[in-house]
């Protein structure tokens, strides 16, 4: 396997890892719920959650340089939002010498909101990523009755992934090594690169086939009869109901505060 | 009694088709800042296998992709948001298996849903990142139809390919 596409799981010790999936799924997704609707500009509320996150990672025992290191995924995204500074109108907080743009005060308050949301968001899902495995993740998606052909495909597909984008890019590497420029010799014309990454395809899509006929084989060779059937129990215990309702709890509290 | 949609074998080639097309979503000739990329043909597995398994089978499929490129390059903005721009949009391409006789139309129709989908949770949500003086239906527009374009001329492209070789209706 040469693309890194590994689990994103880290394996600790800590009383994150070991709550319940469906548990850690429902609080991500209220979370990240909770930022969305939070209004624009309620910074204590934005510190508040930050702090949740803060008290998660720890717990975890992750460290920060680990979740912060992977939240910069959100940062190209945030280019998109650069102009709503100088496009929002309100009160003048600054102008740029030389370009006569205007920075409005709301564009600045939407923007800085806008980043922290997005920000926090990646932070819950990298940590859910990072202390549930993907099959107890799945297992979670099927407790709250998924389509069990959702569950099943996406459960099967993980194991395939690896091998296909290892064959394509396998087939890239062969298409750049014929498509070489050689000193003195003009490059290949795009008609023979279209040509030749038209075959390509073509035998790309023919092995897939071929490799769906063998998985077909070996899910009828392992008896399958479209129910996948796991090891995997949970229970939910005390400690998971605590972590729930005290989620709830701190999630809910401060956007009712701030619409008093 | 009627064999059931979701046989083994077709599991099994959703299975395979929305890894092809998940590896392939790797391959990005180039991205925009606020989601979406022009890839090595990423759509082409699941459209193939729309036109292949019909448009039921397909909107499954490409509705499965949606959730994997969701997993693979969040953008969370908002729930409806989500919907939209995952699920819905990617599932939308599977209308394609709808047009199996037409395997053109098909491209068309499952790319151009996948385009209105994007359109609208663009106008809707990120509406406000447009210029000032911008509609945000014109922003939108342009934005989506930057990436969705190219897209689409490359699918067409590999999809008149595989009906040239008649690579479609094998092992059927």
């Amino acid at each position: 396997m040469h693309y890194d596409l590994t689990d994103q799981y880290h394996h600790r010790s800590s009383p994150i890892h070991h709550l319940d999936p469906r548990v850690k799924v429902v609080v991500t997704f209220l979370y990240i719920l909770a930022l969305s609707i939070t209004p624009e500009g309620t910074w204590w509320i934005f510190g508040f959650f930050l702090a949740l996150i803060l008290v998660a990672v720890w717990l975890t025992h992750l460290g920060l340089v680990f979740t912060i290191r992977r939240s910069f995924i959100v940062l190209p995204f945030l280019l998109a939002a650069v102009a709503v500074p100088f496009t929002t109108p309100g009160s003048i907080l600054l102008r740029v010498p030389g370009l006569g743009w205007t920075v409005s005060e709301p564009g600045v308050v939407r923007f800085v909101s806008i980043l922290i949301r997005s920000w926090l968001a990646v932070q819950a899902a990298i940590l859910l990523t990072a202390t549930t495995r993907f099959p107890d993740l799945l297992w979670a998606l099927g407790a709250f009755r998924f389509p069990k052909p959702l569950v099943s495909t996406i459960s099967f597909m993980y194991r395939y992934l690896f091998v296909l984008v290892d064959e394509a890019l396998r087939m890239m590497r062969a298409r750049a090594a014929r498509s070489a420029q050689v000193p003195g010799r003009s490059r290949p014309s795009i008609r023979w690169q279209g040509r030749v990454a038209g075959s390509m395809v073509g035998s790309l899509f023919l092995r897939a086939l071929a490799r769906s006929e063998r998985v077909y084989a070996a899910m009828l060779a392992r008896g399958y009869d479209g129910h996948m059937r796991s090891l995997i129990r949970f229970r939910m215990t005390n400690l998971d109901w605590l972590i729930f309702v005290l989620a709830v709890l701190f999630l809910v509290t401060p956007l009712i505060l701030s619409l008093r | 009694m009627s064999k059931p949609i979701f046989q083994t074998k077709v599991i099994a080639e959703i299975v395979v088709f929305v890894a092809l097309s998940t590896a392939l979503s790797f391959i990005k000739l180039f991205s925009l800042p606020q989601g979406g990329s022009v890839t090595a043909g990423s759509m082409v597995p699941i459209l193939w296998l729309s036109l292949r398994r019909g448009g039921k089978i397909g909107i499954f499929a490409c509705a499965i992709y949606g959730l994997i490129q969701l997993f693979v390059e969040p953008f969370l903005f908002h729930p409806a948001q989500v919907l939209l721009d995952y699920p819905i949009a990617f599932g939308v391409i599977g209308l394609a298996g709808f047009f199996q006789k037409r395997p053109f139309v098909g491209v068309n129709v499952g790319i151009l849903g996948r385009f209105v989908a994007h359109f609208v949770s663009g106008v809707v949500f990120f509406g406000e990142y447009a210029p000032e003086g911008m509609s945000p239906i014109v922003y939108s527009a342009i934005y989506n139809g930057g990436y969705i374009l190219p897209e689409l001329a490359v699918s067409i492209y590999i999809t008149y390919l595989l009906v040239e070789t008649g690579t479609l209706k094998i092992f059927l």
